[in-house]
């Protein structure tokens, strides 16, 4: 059970921040988190980063890769937890990492280079990369935002999949309203740095949406 | 590792076959009998045996030091004389050749690398600094300390400003047994070192957020990586000169054979190194004998041809 109670940060030197954020989850549920640019959704994600440390994996909405293979990529995950003057994965990483790959249906081209695959199946190595240590909380920035429908929903279904089999939560931050609507259990929405409201997703209506948003249907 | 051993075996055979190259003949079959004179085992020894495992291990060091520096900036433009190292132990030499007329230019050397590296490490430390930014001041660094170098070299004798020059265009021919011994222990320590760090170094790769992001402590990894470049980068400078380039090759070569995974790439960058530099003095030595040329001066013009070459050929990577 991961719960939030009236969370505040403010940037130094500045007056932004998120202030009064609160919302709770149970394991193997998905919270969506919508709001226009710049309502600190970023900074929400940032900051339970922050405060969770190595039970959480973050996967930022732009990431840099290098031409290593699949697999390696995603060995990379288990860096933190390595010992000093550890120089390759023991047994059970490399299991992980093999366990990994299968769940994300990468095993196929886990030999390829990761700038040789699609954009979709990068994103998916991300993800699977930083699910490699088991978190508790996985924080997804955007991780559709450049990815086509089919992409998408194969991603989405991804993270609910693993949620589910590991007892994991997942928090993302997502654009899309047929996504949320799609694949979250909760929505937290975020303006101008405040919590607008925390509802199930069955409550968010169009009549949410358009408040949210400032903006009127038809 | 097929390719690893090959390369390895390549370069014992070419530094064992060096031992028999250059403007006095030892010839080979004098050394299997056994019957050098002794004139033969002088220079076998004194002047050949030293200087080729120096060559060797110079080369080693910089192309690790090259490899450290690229991967803990996350940019494969790095090398010793792009952050101003290498310019530091310039100036160091200079100094020492202008004011204290040449006495200890080593030891000036060693220092003015240390220096340029603790401001390097100095800016590290600075709140919201970027890779970016510390190589920036790097190269900054590396012109300033040109622009001293030259403000002493004009005000100097015209034979100080030969040592100066001479020491500047990088050559392995003065080693000893000390230096061979001070480069191994270097070379081996950092060697240990580092192979414990690849790891991370592929993931500093990715750049300051990503590998935050998979939990890494970025500043002190880079602060660890960046003291160690810069003693591997101060040693082969300051006794042998700046001998250009090879840090900045190696690994660009060890990439493209070899991939990007850096656990491998470590051991490949050092053995193309010392490759390359072996080459390099091997050429030096016997292209115009009775004359020898400055390692950095076939370093410098047949290693870049190479690298230009190897650079545009197939898809690019960088």
């Amino acid at each position: 059970m991961l719960k939030i109670d009236n969370m505040l940060y403010v940037y130094p030197n500045s007056e932004k921040g998120i202030f009064g954020i609160s919302f709770s989850l149970r394991e193997g549920e998905i919270l969506a988190v919508v709001g226009n640019n710049g309502s600190g959704k970023t900074t929400l994600l940032n900051r339970l980063y922050a405060k969770f440390g190595e039970t959480s994996a973050f996967v930022p909405q732009f990431f840099n890769i290098s031409p290593i293979s699949v697999r390696d990529f995603v060995g990379l995950g288990f860096v933190r937890q390595f010992k000093k003057f550890q120089l390759t994965h023991n047994k059970e990483q490399k299991a992980r990492i093999e366990e990994i790959l299968e769940i994300a249906g990468l095993s196929k081209i886990s030999d390829g280079l990761m700038n040789k695959i699609s954009g979709g199946e990068r994103q998916i190595a991300k993800i699977a990369q930083s699910l490699v240590i088991k978190p508790k909380i996985l924080l997804l920035d955007e991780p559709i935002s450049h990815l086509d429908l089919s992409n998408s929903m194969k991603v989405l279904s991804l993270i609910k999949e693993i949620c589910r089999k590991e007892n994991a939560c997942a928090i993302i931050v997502l654009h899309d309203i047929y996504s949320v609507r799609k694949f979250a259990d909760f929505v937290l929405m975020l303006k101008n740095g405040k919590q607008f409201g925390f509802c199930k997703v069955a409550d968010f209506s169009d009549e949410k949406v358009s408040q949210l948003f400032s903006f009127k249907f038809g | 590792m097929k390719k690893i051993l090959f390369l390895f075996f390549l370069t014992i055979i070419i530094m064992f076959f060096s031992l028999f190259c250059g403007g006095y003949q030892i010839s080979f079959s004098d050394f299997l009998a056994g019957k050098m004179s002794q004139t033969d085992l002088a220079v076998f020894w004194n002047f050949r045996f030293y200087r080729i495992l120096s060559a060797a291990l110079v080369g080693a060091i910089l192309a690790m030091s090259g490899l450290t520096l690229q991967s803990l900036f996350a940019n494969p433009l790095v090398e010793p004389y792009t952050l101003g190292i290498s310019g530091g132990a310039n100036l160091g030499v200079t100094i020492a050749a202008v004011v204290f007329g040449g006495v200890s230019v080593v030891i000036f050397g060693i220092f003015g690398a240390f220096c340029v590296s603790a401001l390097l490490l100095f800016s590290a430390f600075l709140p919201n600094q970027s890779s970016n930014r510390i190589l920036l001041t790097g190269i900054t660094i590396s012109y300033i300390s040109a622009g001293i170098s030259m403000l002493f070299l004009s005000f100097a004798t015209s034979q100080d400003i030969q040592q100066v020059i001479r020491w500047g265009l990088g050559s392995v021919e003065n080693a000893d047994r000390q230096k061979v011994l001070f480069l191994t222990t270097i070379f081996a320590l950092s060697f240990i070192v580092l192979s414990s760090k690849t790891m991370i170094m592929n993931v500093l790769q990715f750049g300051e957020d990503d590998a935050k992001n998979l939990g890494i402590s970025v500043k002190k990894e880079r602060i660890f990586l960046l003291v160690i470049a810069s003693v591997l980068t101060a040693s082969a400078v300051s006794l042998c000169g700046s001998i250009g380039f090879v840090g900045l090759l190696s690994p660009h070569i060890a990439r493209k054979i070899f991939g990007e995974d850096n656990r491998i790439l470590l051991f490949a960058a050092t053995i193309t190194g010392a490759l390359l530099l072996s080459i390099a003095d091997l050429l030096a030595r016997t292209l115009f004998i009775p004359r020898e040329l400055p390692a950095g001066v076939i370093t410098g013009v047949l290693g870049g041809i190479l690298f230009i070459y190897l650079l545009n050929k197939g898809e690019s990577k960088c």
